[in-house]
């Protein structure tokens, strides 16, 4: 019997399906196929499932159901392309096709014409073209995705179940405008049939399926439409399961303006779906951990987070969206792994962070972890200097006290933790000497740098993968190969940067009582009424002033007056 | 110069002749798309999107959720179309035709310079007089299986070939006959839809009981049972981890063993309590007893289960344990205290059917179902969502009837009928508002047209073999499909529900009414108001 503890993923938005389609993509190509290998420290069973296709192969996909709008998916059919179900299309006229002589000749038997209206082929992009070639070697060429990326499905590796994709055809894609804006109608379209319906009942598919579920994660768009969508279905989550509900609300680096509204209007918008979002979350989520490459989000963006050793374009969608994933990927190891004791599961990581009610956390990350190639672990920590990670939560600080905080390392083996006692020398004298593991150094050092402060910590020894499609054009040259600096070398152009160690955190502190007194006092500031679009979708002005009230005594359970 | 341009140089607009012109254009260009759609004899369109994805339809709502409609008249039409599915869920091919065919009619006497107010006077007068025609056409009907096939079979044939349409005429009415108890209103809900990819389209049947897309989750565990009590529950048996399982809270390991299995024995207790049930009903006997859980079943609970030869079925869907209830008798458990007999069910067969990696569960052979499922097959996505779609309908035709308690003869019979009518009622009207019935009158022909243009007949020569036809015959007279001849509609059992002409005639009068009074269309972006 396997004792595999599912988690199901849930994708709202566009900018999350970015994400999503990286952090799929990362874990897919740290898939082994070799059977000799040892087995993987991740147990990817927790979020993948295995299938059967119709012609009985058998598939590896995701355990996930993503919402994207009408024409967001390109090339992509809605069932995706295992399980058969659609014409491919070429350049020519779909008429002239097989598949569709088949289908027409079929009804003409039955005497019933047809009449074939097709849209214009959707063409591909160059990679999927080479995905689908054997003889090409993806990793071999460059596809400059960061320049000519138009959507997710456009440098997505992974291979979705035909359950996966929704698509909602009431509001079109568009890169321009968002015509889904408001919170409001996330929670009106959640009411109609497609949801309330047939998404519930693909979750109770994938449900069902499981044997020991953890929990969900649910990552969404926050700034649009789609907040009051994923929230209205946590809500339903929570009523039918009762899992741990782990959240991650997103924001887009890309400030896109709103159907009929200019750019003030719009960012008024943007904070009062954020503010009904996160009142909602502190309500429904066991945990949630905002995200943004930017500093500030609730009306104009700020700056773009900086990352040591690491460079992108600041509304790039594709390489943002990265850097999001791979935080995703490392901090969720804590619940992916293989063998793992019952506290490394959603729950406890849920529970470790959200006590006295305080639900959110912070983000916090280092890519690559900035370890020098020759470095022993013992060292590096030695001598470093300033934060060790860069936050990723909008509107926020690391907290350097009283802080709970949970840590995944990725990427440090043992032989690289100390030299043996033979060879110690200097290193006998550190305090952290006697550690025996990663964690167990991290431990001592979050100790001594962090004023009263709880840590876990988790490890796993292999390196994040970052082969195309991942940007690894991002990182600086002075990275080895294998993703530790190296000031005195310069890495050669056409040698990329094939894995990298990481660490993430998340973080329970004071500071993001300011993230919620930030948010208080933009929405506080927007008058609600004389946004007609809320009242006409249903929410009434009474319900808003409640959502702000309790949005402010959610922020009251950061004051660290009275805890620890 | 229009005076929005006076607030707002950008904005565009068209007025009077011009924007007349624009809504005339849109809706002629609504109907050009649908016209051939139009009753059984219609054309199916086939649409592929840019991905190769696959649609196959002939229904109009279908039709007009898949077309991406920009122009607003257009899209206003199309919404008066799907407010008919929604209330009806039939007519909407005929809705977009009419509404169409409306304002062509119109526009030709507006060109002479007739007041579009004075057009839509007659459109109100002709609607009434209409809709007294209606109430005298209409045959009261005995609710019996061979009046409802009638009515099911004209519905589904203009949604799907004819061969399918007359398997799925059966299905939906025998769906409906099972499910209907004396004269209360039939829930429709109570005829669950299931999908299997599979076999041919007109392999789809009606299951008198429950099937459901999922099935047992143990190897050992039995796939068929028969002589089988059913308990339907809403009881967890999986161990749930509680909330304070984080690894601060715990002194040392044995102690978090120790929480962890009192909460399993928690959980084997309840399990124990359905074996105990097992043991004191089918021991001895040939009976044997499925459960079926709307909550999770762990593997620890469901081991135990198949160890007694017990089928356990875990996330039933939440409607299914309604559906459940009234197919197989029984309630619904929320708690295993106090298990009796006459709490559960009965099936006569219970068996599990695997299909790639789905697997369905069958529960058959019931006493008295009074849920049923229409088990939907076809050997491709778009059969089924096709059948998926003209069942929907067809099972609301029926029902409309039910509620109607009669129906229209249909084959275009009404329209026909209604155009004499109005002819001669006419006449009575003084003044210019006659034009306006006139023109109402005609623009119904159009229905009666496209049946006959669709099924390659001529128009103008069906149109006068019927109105002269229609003259002479106290019955209201349709149009023979297959040979092109007059025929009596109630002779062949081709009906239409009352419900649904009685829609059409109101809102695709308003609708076009509402589109003749439009003088001027401006588009102009909203300006931010600030303050």
């Amino acid at each position: 019997m396997s004792s595999t503890r599912e988690i199901v993923t849930l994708q709202f938005g566009n900018y999350a399906n970015y994400i999503g389609a990286h952090w799929w993509n990362i874990q897919e190509s740290s898939f082994s196929y070799n059977p000799e290998d040892a087995p993987s420290e991740i147990s990817h069973d927790v979020l993948y499932r295995e299938g059967v296709n119709l012609n009985r192969q058998v598939t590896y996909t995701p355990r996930l159901l993503l919402v994207d709008l009408d024409g967001s998916l390109k090339h992509l059919p809605r069932e995706g392309e295992l399980y058969g179900n659609s014409i491919k299309r070429t350049n020519e006229s779909i008429e002239s096709t097989d598949d569709v002589k088949k289908i027409k000749e079929e009804l003409q038997n039955l005497s019933a014409d047809v009449e074939v209206v097709e849209q214009p082929h959707a063409s591909k992009h160059d990679f999927q073209k080479d995905l689908e070639d054997p003889v090409i070697d993806i990793q071999e060429k460059n596809y400059n995705l960061a320049d000519n990326v138009d959507t997710w499905t456009d440098y997505l590796y992974a291979r979705y179940h035909p359950r996966t994709v929704n698509i909602v055809n009431d509001y079109k894609h568009s890169t321009e405008k968002q015509t889904f804006d408001t919170y409001a109608c996330g929670v009106q379209l959640w009411q109609t049939e497609q949801f309330e319906d047939e998404f519930c009942d693909k979750i109770r598919q994938y449900v069902e399926e499981c044997d020991f579920l953890q929990g969900f994660q649910t990552l969404f768009d926050c700034f649009n439409g789609y907040s009051g969508l994923a929230t209205a279905c946590m809500e339903y989550l929570n009523d039918e399961y009762g899992k741990a509900n782990f959240a991650i609300p997103v924001y887009s680096p890309r400030n896109t303006p709103f159907e009929n509204a200019d750019e003030p209007m719009s960012d008024s918008i943007r904070v009062v779906n954020s503010a009904l979002a996160f009142h909602k979350l502190s309500e429904q989520a066991s945990l949630f951990v905002p995200l943004s490459t930017s500093d500030r989000v609730w009306r104009q963006l700020g700056a773009a987070r900086q990352l040591r050793s690491l460079t992108y374009q600041p509304d790039n969608l594709y390489q943002t969206s990265a850097v999001l994933a791979a935080y995703l990927d490392t901090i969720s190891l804590r619940y992916r792994l293989r063998n793992a004791p019952s506290a490394y599961s959603l729950a406890g990581f849920c529970g470790d962070l959200n006590n006295y009610g305080r639900k959110l956390a912070g983000a916090a990350f280092a890519l690559p972890f900035p370890m020098q190639h020759k470095q022993d672990l013992i060292d590096c920590l030695d001598q470093f200097e300033g934060p060790i990670f860069t936050s990723l939560t909008p509107n926020c600080n690391i907290g350097t006290d009283y802080v709970i905080q949970t840590l995944c390392v990725r990427g440090i083996t043992r032989d690289r933790l100390k030299q043996p006692l033979e060879k110690a020398k200097e290193q006998m004298r550190m305090a952290a000497y006697k550690c025996d593991s990663v964690s167990e150094m991290f431990q001592l050092y979050l100790q001594c740098a962090n004023h009263a402060s709880m840590s876990h910590v988790a490890s796993v020894s292999m390196a994040m993968p970052t082969r195309i499609p991942f940007p690894s054009e991002m990182f600086a040259e002075e990275m080895t190969k294998l993703g530790f600096l190296s000031p005195t070398t310069k890495r050669q152009p056409e040698e990329k940067v094939v894995s990298v160690p990481t660490l993430a955190a998340a973080q329970s502190s004071s500071e993001l009582g300011d993230t919620l007194e930030t948010l208080h006092r933009e929405a506080k500031r927007v008058k609600i009424a004389k946004l007609h679009r809320y009242k006409a979708a249903g929410l009434e002005e009474d319900d808003y002033v409640d959502a702000l009230e309790q949005l402010l005594l959610f922020k009251d359970n950061y004051e660290d007056n009275f805890e620890l | 110069m229009a005076s929005i341009s006076l607030l707002n140089p950008k904005a565009e607009f068209a007025r009077a002749a011009q924007a007349l012109a624009i809504n005339i254009s849109a809706a002629k260009g609504l109907q050009d798309v649908m016209r051939t759609n139009l009753g059984p004899k219609g054309t199916m369109k086939m649409l592929v999107s840019g991905a190769g994805d696959i649609k196959i339809t002939k229904d109009g709502n279908v039709l007009l959720h898949e077309m991406q409609i920009q122009h607003p008249t257009a899209s206003m039409i199309a919404r008066a179309s799907t407010a008919q599915d929604d209330s009806t869920g039939d007519g909407t091919t005929s809705t977009v035709l009419l509404i169409g065919e409306l304002l062509k009619q119109a526009d030709i006497f507006l060109t002479e310079g007739l007041h579009p107010r004075i057009v839509t006077e007659g459109f109100e007068k002709a609607r009434s007089k209409a809709l007294e025609v209606l109430d005298a056409v209409k045959i009261p009907i005995e609710i019996n299986k061979k009046n409802l096939i009638g009515i099911a079979n004209t519905s589904l044939r203009t949604k799907v070939h004819p061969a399918l349409a007359d398997v799925l005429t059966e299905v939906c009415v025998d769906a409906i006959l099972a499910i209907r108890k004396d004269d209360k209103p039939v829930d429709l809900h109570m005829v669950e839809l299931m999908e299997m990819q599979h076999k041919t389209a007109t392999d789809t049947s009606l299951i008198r009981g429950i099937v459901m897309d999922h099935g047992t989750r143990h190897p050992d565990m039995p796939k068929r049972l028969e002589n089988a009590y059913v308990l339907t529950c809403n009881v967890s048996l999986e161990y749930e981890k509680s909330e304070v399982n984080s690894g601060f809270f715990y002194k040392t390991a044995e102690e978090r063993e120790k929480f962890v299995r009192a909460e399993r024995e928690f959980i084997d207790q309840r399990v124990q309590k359905i074996i105990a049930l097992k043991r004191k009903l089918c021991d001895g006997t040939e009976k044997t007893l499925v459960v079926i859980n709307q909550k999770g079943i762990d593997p620890m609970s469901l081991d135990a289960l198949a160890k007694e030869g017990i089928m356990a079925l875990r996330r039933a869907k939440r409607r299914n344990m309604e559906r459940l209830a009234l197919a197989c008798g029984g309630t619904a458990m929320n708690s295993f205290d106090d298990l009796e007999e006459s709490h559960l069910g009965y099936a006569g067969v219970v068996y599990e059917h695997v299909l790639g990696e789905n697997k369905y569960t069958f529960v058959e052979e019931c006493k008295n179902p009074q849920s049923v499922t229409i088990l939907i097959k076809g050997p491709n996505k778009h059969t089924i969502v096709q059948i998926k779609d003209a069942i929907r309908d067809g099972l609301r035709a029926i029902n409309n009837a039910l509620v109607d308690k009669c129906v229209i003869p249909g084959a275009g019979a009404f329209e026909v009928r209604v155009y004499n009518e109005l002819n001669k009622y006419k006449d009575t009207v003084k003044g210019k508002v006659r034009l306006g019935i006139q023109a109402f009158a005609e623009a119904l022909l159009v229905i009666p047209k496209n049946l006959a243009i669709n099924s390659g007949y001529d128009a103008q020569d069906t149109i006068v073999k019927l109105t002269e036809e229609d003259r002479l015959n106290p019955e209201p007279i349709g149009l023979d499909l297959s040979t092109g001849e007059p025929m009596k509609p109630v002779d062949m059992h081709v009906y239409d529900n009352y419900l649904v002409k009685k829609q059409i005639l109101n809102s695709c009068s308003v609708i076009a009414s509402n589109l003749l009074l439009v003088d001027e269309v401006m588009r102009a972006g909203m300006t931010s108001l600030k303050g």
